[in-house]
């Protein structure tokens, strides 16, 4: 896991609600490894996990999740995202720029700072993980490959879609579920230390 | 169970594999994958992709149907996609099966390989003991292997070879038994016979003397006295010796005594008493015999250094007192006989020095005891100990004597036996158990 510059880590702001709000950094999406990924007609997962901990050690711990879909045959990127407050939110973006643009806009819940002491400092630890494609889509991609080895025939009318009902024991199904994971593309891990009281010195 | 040949094969083995699973298995196993996810097919796939959504708009009425092709293709895609990104842990892991794969068959191979080896190595060990057994010359030796391989044939043998040895022996041990019963019956019937003959004869003679005795007494008066008159002598051809009757007798005595010893000789051997063992000092045991049998055997010195320190023995003191008159009286009987082969003129060929000499041996104490005679005959030296074992002519004795002697050192819990034996001499060594 690489350590991003200290420029482009995250923003942090506590909201009203008392939840810190996590402003993804911009350069995440851009990136050579996760940019040709977006367009690929799987989704992209960015997933965030942060865990806050104060001076007397008190700690709260949270995450939020982006999911970034390019749809081929309308040609948009559609986002879905839930913070830690459980709250959803989606948006429909004609181009990368667009997404870019909403991105660096993003402000997204990761964490309740209930029972820290809200003067600070706070130290933060912010996790970031860029996963190509989805937890459906692993299934299915694990599901086709074992029926596509076990039963090597033509593909059926849906375009070479599994039978969901198919039997998948056996070494195969071992073999392509422990194979098929879900690992990062690429991922970031910052430590941060955020004090409430100084809004001009949110960030360091 | 040669360890480094097991080794060596079994890492050879390994690595052979190895080298095959590197050279064919991940070649195949990585292009069977690389064939799924190649870039020609995701990009023609891609561009099936633009077709269908081209081809949606050309032709409308027929929308909805490239619509669902166009799903269809682009899930594949996904999958392809996801396969792609994933192929890298795929291989491994398949690679990784496969590995564990062959080293589980190749550990289960090298664990019956050791197994077998191990078994073989204790197969061949029980064959080796029972070869040992049979050296032994124990009987119908047993191997308890029926398997039809080379070692099991072996086994089958060596029982074979058992059970023909056991009989050869049975049958050399009956012979033996035989042999030695007929030279028992032999020197029994001779020991007897010379004493029966002797007083066979002369009771014939005493039967003479008085039949002689009557004539001259009872016989005709005018017969008597014509023969008085012609100056003949009785019945018997001459005068009635007056002392001739009471040598007779004496004469009888002795073989009936003679008859007496050898029952009693016999009577010794079969009722040996056990030892009354007492806590004794093998030194001065040894010097009072010395001391007392200094001129029992008048061509016999005996030579003897009193040791300083006690030698501690548990034994019956005149039991080994019989032992050592016994070699000692062996000993005399050598040196003499070999002074009168060499014509008896030559006084030194009669005489000779036996040596008492005590000494630390394993697990006990040995008195050897070596003289200078002329050594035992070769021939007798397999039977030493075996009563009857003896040289000497029929009527000079039994061969009970070093028989007598073993057996009592053999109830001592030690033993007797010939150390050397040379023209020059032979020495005997007494064994006893050092006492606790």
């Amino acid at each position: 896991v690489a350590l991003a510059n200290a420029a482009d880590a995250p923003g942090l702001r506590l909201s009203k609600e008392g939840s810190l709000l996590l402003r993804p950094p911009p350069a995440l999406l851009g990136g050579a490894e996760v940019k040709p990924r977006l367009t690929s007609g799987l989704t992209t997962t960015v997933s965030f996990e942060v865990s806050l901990r104060d001076a007397a050690g008190h700690s709260a711990k949270g995450g939020a999740r982006v999911d970034v879909r390019y749809e081929l045959w309308d040609e948009v990127f559609l986002v879905r995202g839930v913070g830690s407050d459980g709250r959803h939110f989606e948006a429909s973006l004609p181009n990368f720029e667009r997404l870019a643009a909403w991105w660096r806009e993003l402000e997204v819940p990761a964490v309740a700072a209930r029972g820290l002491d809200p003067r600070g400092p706070w130290k933060v630890k912010v996790a970031a993980r860029v996963i190509p494609f989805s937890q459906s889509e692993q299934r299915d991609a694990q599901r086709w490959l074992s029926d596509s080895v076990r039963h090597p025939g033509p593909a059926n009318e849906s375009g070479g879609a599994p039978d969901p009902n198919a039997s998948s024991t056996g070494v195969l199904d071992l073999l392509v579920g422990t194979s098929i994971q879900r690992r990062a593309l690429v991922g970031y891990d910052w430590t941060l230390t955020y004090t409430p009281e100084r809004p001009e010195r949110q960030e360091r | 169970l040669n360890l480094r040949v097991t080794l060596t094969t079994l890492t050879a083995l390994a690595i052979a594999a190895l080298l095959l699973f590197h050279v064919f298995q991940r070649e195949l196993s990585g292009a069977w994958f690389a064939f799924g996810v190649h870039p020609d097919v995701l990009g023609q796939l891609d561009a099936s992709l633009a077709d269908q959504k081209r081809l949606a708009r050309l032709d409308p009425p027929h929308a909805e149907a490239y619509r669902r092709r166009f799903a269809a293709t682009e899930a594949l895609l996904g999958r392809l996609r996801v396969l792609e990104y994933t192929r890298g842990d795929l291989v491994r892991r398949y690679e990784l099966a496969l590995l564990g794969l062959f080293g589980g068959i190749l550990g289960l191979a090298a664990t019956a390989y050791v197994v077998r080896q191990s078994r073989q190595a204790a197969r061949l060990s029980r064959l080796q003991e029972a070869l040992g057994d049979l050296a032994a010359g124990r009987p119908e030796v047993r191997v308890a292997d029926r398997r039809r391989d080379l070692i099991g044939r072996i086994a089958v043998m060596v029982e074979g070879a058992s059970r023909v040895m056991s009989r050869d022996r049975r049958r050399l041990a009956s012979l033996e038994n035989l042999s030695s019963w007929q030279e028992a019956a032999r020197r029994h019937a001779h020991e007897m016979r010379s004493p029966l003959t002797a007083a066979q004869l002369e009771l014939a003679r005493l039967r003479d003397l008085l039949e002689r005795g009557e004539a001259g007494e009872s016989g005709d008066p005018a017969e008597r006295g014509e023969r008085s008159e012609r100056g003949e002598p009785g019945r018997g051809g001459r005068c009635v010796d007056a002392g001739e009757p009471a040598r007779v007798v004496a004469s009888l005595e002795a073989e009936i005594e003679r008859l007496g010893r050898f029952a009693r000789d016999f009577t010794a051997f079969a009722r040996l008493p056990s030892p009354r063992k007492r806590r004794e000092d093998l030194g001065a045991v040894t010097s009072e015999f010395v001391r007392l049998f200094a001129g029992a055997w008048p061509d016999l010195k005996l030579v003897w250094a009193a040791p300083a320190a006690a030698w501690p023995v548990d034994l019956d003191r005149e039991m080994l007192r019989q032992v050592l008159v016994n070699l000692c009286e062996n000993s005399a009987r050598a040196i003499a006989a070999r002074g009168d082969s060499a014509g008896g003129a030559e006084s030194e060929g009669r005489s000779g020095t036996l040596t008492l000499t005590l000494a630390e041996v394993a697990g006990g104490v040995g008195l050897e005891v070596a003289d200078d005679g002329p050594g035992v005959v070769p021939e007798i030296v397999p039977r030493l100990f075996e009563p009857y074992a003896t040289t000497r002519r029929v009527g000079e004795g039994m061969g009970l004597g070093l028989a007598i002697s073993r057996k009592i050192l053999l109830d001592h819990g030690g033993d007797l036996e010939l150390v050397r034996s040379t023209p020059a001499g032979a020495t005997f060594r007494l064994f006893l158990p050092r006492a606790a």
